[in-house]
């Protein structure tokens, strides 16, 4: 019998390694050649995994406040919109990030840090929705400002300079009110999308599901608040 | 939601593609409901964006960085050794560790003993190239009209012309990292993320992205006996130089003005003799208005119109096809995606060598630019969308054929085919020529009789 391994044997075997699981570093395997190279970086620079591996590593306040700015105002959105009420984004919001700081040795850039970390701000919506009770039997149609409201004329036309769509004050309200009555896969997805621009494929990781369903989760999504708002006059 | 409906609010969302969004406007310009059903979704998504974007407050901010200061310290302990681990060590010390320290020691002189045996390499294979194995520094060059394609357990790349790509290892699971070292490739990362390095720029390519790489810089390659000659981008005084080292031609070039020496030339060719070499290297040079002299040893120059061929010592274009990528040069990174409205290419030279800008070209244009990599040997699929099928019975060992770009004059419209036929092609001045080489704004076709080769630009009807 000969030892010697064939090209196909070989390859195989580099195919079979490639595909085995891989623990990849995080933040706490930092070293602190790794740290001192980071410390050089203009703060602008410093990539979302450089700031963790300063928290954990270096015990930055500053590193952590520098990600909780870059990140706020998304993270918040997302919230804001899962739940429609200021007092419990808050409290989510600042749940979301203290997480992070718990798990913070624990993430590994496999994932870009915003996907980690509106995964952890959704699945804290989630325990907010069941502890709370809610999104039990809403309808859509239970419009916070009663079905006998009319949405025509609330569109208030065309901007003649410059084309764009005028909507009123209402109406946004009324948007704003009928996105969080979208069933939850659907709000997450569209909110996503809409709001924060994010590509189909890094929503799907958030969401931990197919990218052609989270697609016609955005789908379905409009079609529902595009026939609500019909229903309500709105041309 | 019926299909109609889903595409309409595909359509509206921008999530169609090209061709069903192109069939369904033209559905659109003559069924009034559809209009109906349009005019609501844009009016639906106008309302949606019209919603504001939230922002916490800044107390809300300072409550959590409060709370996070108190809470950090403890955290950190945390992550850097748990308490119970010194325990398990000490457990470790008493019982196996002794026994896996003496299996490591032996393992250890083992390798040493392997390691130092004549004819014994452990350089890491790190990929494949035309069925070999290459291994960690391993320098892989292609030629022109002879494209090679390097494979890796998560991805491949293609080289065209007279490429050069230097493959490094990354660690046992990972994929290797190349440096370009001139030339053109494209990347293809299908299984895993992956790393370009050119011109000292990093590029980092997502998983599932397709990366093109140009990097037009001078290059010389001639072999003593000529058998390969390989000139990119060199000056006109640098070749008349590399003429007199490698074949002894005593060239006067002193009739030639300055700045016209300084003007760069590119042509390839394989088996030339020293006259042969001279007549590419003036065939070359003839667009900047150099000639012979009466006699074959002295240049003269003599002032033509025309435009202003750019003249760097280096071109670097990086473009993504496929997914996305970004470009780190030092502290600059521009981000490259293959979508609408984003940057998906950006262009570099000698000229000012550290200044990233991300461009964003439309599909088609971005087709033109990286036509080249079809060359290698595998068609881009969907990308290339002007690839359509010949009517013309093509042979065996074509590589590619595409009817939509066209050769400036009177011939028109012609398929390009790489590794056809010899010479089918019609050539001004009734001569036959072969395409060898696709490049980014013409193919380079080899003349049926002649040793130059003859580059003719793309042009479009």
């Amino acid at each position: 019998m000969t030892a010697i391994k064939t090209g196909e044997q070989l390859a195989r075997k580099i195919s079979e390694q490639q595909t085995e699981k891989v623990p990849r570093p995080t933040a706490r395997h930092a070293t602190p050649t790794e740290l001192r190279s980071i410390e050089k970086k203009h703060p602008d620079d410093r990539t979302d995994f450089d700031l963790l591996k300063l928290y954990v590593k270096k015990k930055s306040t500053e590193a952590f406040e520098a990600l909780v700015q870059r990140h706020r105002r998304q993270v918040y959105n997302f919230v804001y919109k899962m739940v429609g009420k200021a007092e419990s984004a808050e409290d989510i919001f600042q749940e979301t990030f203290l997480r992070v700081i718990k798990n913070a040795h624990t993430y590994t850039p496999r994932a870009k840090f915003t996907t980690w970390c509106l995964q952890i701000a959704r699945n804290l919506c989630l325990d907010y929705f069941k502890r709370e009770g809610l999104r039990q039997h809403v309808s859509i149609d239970a419009s916070p400002l009663g079905d006998d409201r009319s949405f025509a004329g609330l569109l208030q036309g065309t901007d003649p300079e410059s084309g764009e769509i005028l909507i009123s004050r209402e109406l946004v309200e009324e948007v704003r009110q009928a996105v969080t009555q979208l069933p939850d896969n659907q709000r997450e997805a569209l909110v996503l999308r809409m709001y924060d621009d994010m590509p189909y494929a890094e929503i799907a990781e958030v969401l931990a599901s197919p990218e052609g369903t989270v697609k016609y989760w955005v789908h379905e999504a409009v079609n529902t608040l595009a026939r609500h708002l019909e229903r309500k006059g709105l041309k | 939601m019926n299909d109609e409906r889903e595409k309409l609010i595909a359509l509206v969302l921008g999530d169609l593609p090209a061709d069903d969004a192109r069939e369904l406007e033209a559905r659109l310009a003559t069924d009034a409901d559809l209009q109906v059903d349009r005019a609501l979704l844009e009016n639906t998504r106008a309302a949606l964006l019209a919603v504001p974007c939230e922002d916490v407050r800044d107390a809300v901010v300072q409550s959590l960085l409060k709370q996070a200061a108190e809470l950090q310290p403890a955290i950190v302990e945390e992550a850097d050794e748990p308490a119970g681990a010194v325990i398990r060590v000490n457990w470790l010390l008493r019982s196996t560790l002794p026994r896996v320290a003496a299996v490591a020691a032996i393992v250890f002189v083992l390798g040493v003993a392997v390691m130092y045996t004549p004819g014994v390499d452990l350089k890491p294979t790190v990929a494949r190239v035309d069925g070999k194995f290459i291994e960690d520094g391993d320098l892989v060059e292609s030629r022109a009209g002879r494209p090679r394609t390097i494979t890796y357990p998560t991805g491949e790349l293609l080289l065209d012309g007279a490429s050069a790509v230097r493959v490094y290892s990354t660690g046992k699971y990972a994929p290797p990292r190349f440096e370009v070292e001139r030339g053109r490739v494209v990347l293809t990362a299908t299984g895993h993320a992956a790393n370009v390095g050119v011109a000292g720029n990093e590029v980092q390519v997502e998983k599932g992205g397709m990366l093109a790489v140009s990097y037009d810089r001078a290059y010389a390659n001639i072999t003593g006996d000529g058998s390969l000659v390989e000139v990119q981008r060199m000056t006109i005084a640098d070749v008349a130089a590399l003429g007199e080292q490698v074949y002894g031609l005593e060239l006067d070039i002193s009739d030639v003005p300055e700045n016209i020496r300084r003007m760069r030339v590119t042509f390839y060719g394989s088996e030339l003799s020293g006259d042969e070499f001279l007549d590419s290297f003036v065939e070359a040079a003839t667009r900047f208005g150099v000639k012979f002299a009466g006699d074959r040893q002295t240049l003269t120059y003599a002032p033509r119109g025309g435009r202003v061929i750019p003249n760097e010592e280096w071109a670097l274009e990086i473009a993504v096809l496929e997914g996305q990528a970004r470009v780190v040069s030092g502290d600059e990174v521009v981000p490259l995606r293959n979508a609408e409205l984003a940057h998906n290419l950006v262009a570099l030279n000698a000229a000012s060598p550290t200044r990233l800008e991300g461009r964003s070209l439309p599909a088609e244009e971005l087709n033109e630019a990286v036509v080249w990599a079809a060359a290698a040997g595998r068609g881009l699929g969907g990308r290339l969308d002007d690839v359509r099928s010949s009517d013309e019975t093509l042979p065996g060992g074509t590589v590619i054929y595409t009817d939509t770009l066209i050769l400036n004059g009177e011939m028109g419209r012609r398929i390009f085919k790489l590794d056809g036929p010899d010479f089918d092609f019609p050539l001004p001045g009734g001569r036959m020529g072969r395409v060898v080489q696709l490049m980014n704004n013409g193919a380079l076709f080899e003349v049926q009789g002649e040793v130059v080769r003859e580059f003719v630009p793309f042009g479009r009807q």
